[in-house]
């Protein structure tokens, strides 16, 4: 059945983020190993976050585009769309890895021409990969509701693209202006944070609305996701439900930019 | 014959077989030819030229590391050594790029894995194996 083909720009984004998954393993193995440090933690440790996230990026971009009716997601300049962002989340493995095995930080790193210049093509990488994101939403928007495009789920995507990458770019844009980089007031240390995340306990962290507001591209089309799972068709409890946490979403994203900004740790 | 000569002559050869590898519109049966078993088949020849005659006298061996140091540390048993990287990598890599076609694992996609092995060998293909692992046909395969 045509409808369940794979598109071009469907196997772009499924392949890139086999490829960067495929990283992972290389990058285990040089952090057990390598004893160098930039914020006073392993080098290694960022680009694991990076492959992680865009990823899960590429993956969420797949996942949702599958949704639409093979006609629309075959549309040429989805294709083009999802080919940029694919080659901006790689480009970005890319210099970061690149940066780490030089052992130095790949963001706000300045103090030298050459760093400098691998900061500002990841700044164009990072525009590249979370700005088209918001056409691929308003077109979910202008998509009817079908079997695979639920209600939940279509303005769960719509609402979830949209506001997570405005949302990003604002955040990370602000952030990117910082002279001190993430951290407001504090200790400038990576080291002690909280777990996983490493985000600083005793002043203001810009990574934590950077985190939320990049996550509602999961968070709200799986909440949208779910609540058509548990209502009966033709309820409007999912679109409620998608709208409910695209709001809390953004709430806490504000919330959490100006705890950031008044350099009060999340915790 | 001058070592630094066979090296030129050897590594151009080879960089010649990565970029028609990588940057061909098309993958020709005769460019995987080339790529695959002319350029690799030419390297491994003088490869033998090399070590065959040399190999006698060297006085390391391959139980220890000290051991293959000492056996690289003439000319003619680097060169070769060296040699083995080029052929053995180009033919990976047109391995890599065949085997990639068959799949449906896009060219654009191919680069990275493609300059890796280049580059990083081992990593490149890791990735490359990575890769197949964990796509499926879905994801590869269906062209439109």
């Amino acid at each position: 059945m045509l409808m369940f083909e794979t598109t071009r720009g469907e196997r772009y984004t499924w392949q890139f983020a086999a490829l960067i998954v495929a990283f992972l393993p290389m990058t285990v193995a040089a952090l057990v190993v390598d004893t160098r440090v930039v914020n006073d933690i392993n080098v290694w440790i960022k680009p694991l976050k990076f492959e992680g996230s865009l990823a899960l990026h590429l993956l969420t971009l797949a996942i949702l585009i599958r949704l639409m009716p093979f006609s629309k997601r075959n549309a040429r300049w989805i294709t083009i769309v999802l080919a940029v962002i694919c080659v901006a989340c790689f480009s970005e493995i890319l210099l970061i890895t690149f940066q780490s095995m030089r052992g130095v930080a790949s963001h706000f790193n300045t103090q030298e021409l050459f760093d400098d210049t691998i900061y500002a093509l990841m700044g164009i990488g990072a525009l590249l990969l979370t700005l088209p994101v918001i056409a691929i939403g308003v077109r979910f928007a202008t998509l009817p509701v079908s079997a695979e495009l639920t209600p939940g789920l279509k303005t769960g995507a719509t609402l979830g693209l949209i506001l997570g990458a405005i949302a990003t770019l604002l955040v990370a844009g602000y952030m990117s202006m910082q002279p001190t980089g993430h951290w407001v007031g504090g200790v400038a240390t990576d080291i002690g944070g909280l777990p996983v995340t490493g985000w600083s306990r005793n002043g203001g962290d810009l990574r934590v609305p950077h985190f939320i507001a990049t996550h509602l591209m999961q968070i709200v089309p799986f909440a949208g996701w779910i609540a058509d799972q548990r209502c009966p068709p033709d309820s409007v409890w999912p679109r409620r439900i998608a709208w409910l946490t695209a709001s809390i979403g953004t709430a806490a994203v504000v919330w959490t930019f100006i705890q950031a900004r008044a350099g009060q740790p999340l915790l | 014959m001058n070592f630094e000569v066979i090296f030129s002559v050897c590594s151009t050869l080879a960089m010649i077989g990565w970029i028609a590898l990588i940057v061909s519109p098309k993958r020709w049966r005769w460019l995987l030819a080339t790529t695959g078993l002319i350029i690799p088949g030419t390297l491994a020849i003088i490869y033998a030229a090399l070590i065959l005659p040399s190999f006698g006298d060297s006085e390391g061996g391959f139980g220890s590391l000290a051991a293959v140091r000492l056996l690289f540390a003439s000319d003619a048993a680097l060169l070769a050594g060296w040699l083995h990287y080029l052929a053995f990598d180009l033919a990976i890599g047109t391995y890599i790029a065949m085997t990639s076609d068959r799949l449906g694992i896009l060219r654009l996609v191919q680069v990275p894995i493609l300059l890796l092995t280049f580059l990083l060998g081992p990593i490149g293909y890791l990735l490359f194996m990575l890769m197949r692992a964990i796509t499926n046909k879905k994801t590869l395969n269906a062209d439109v």
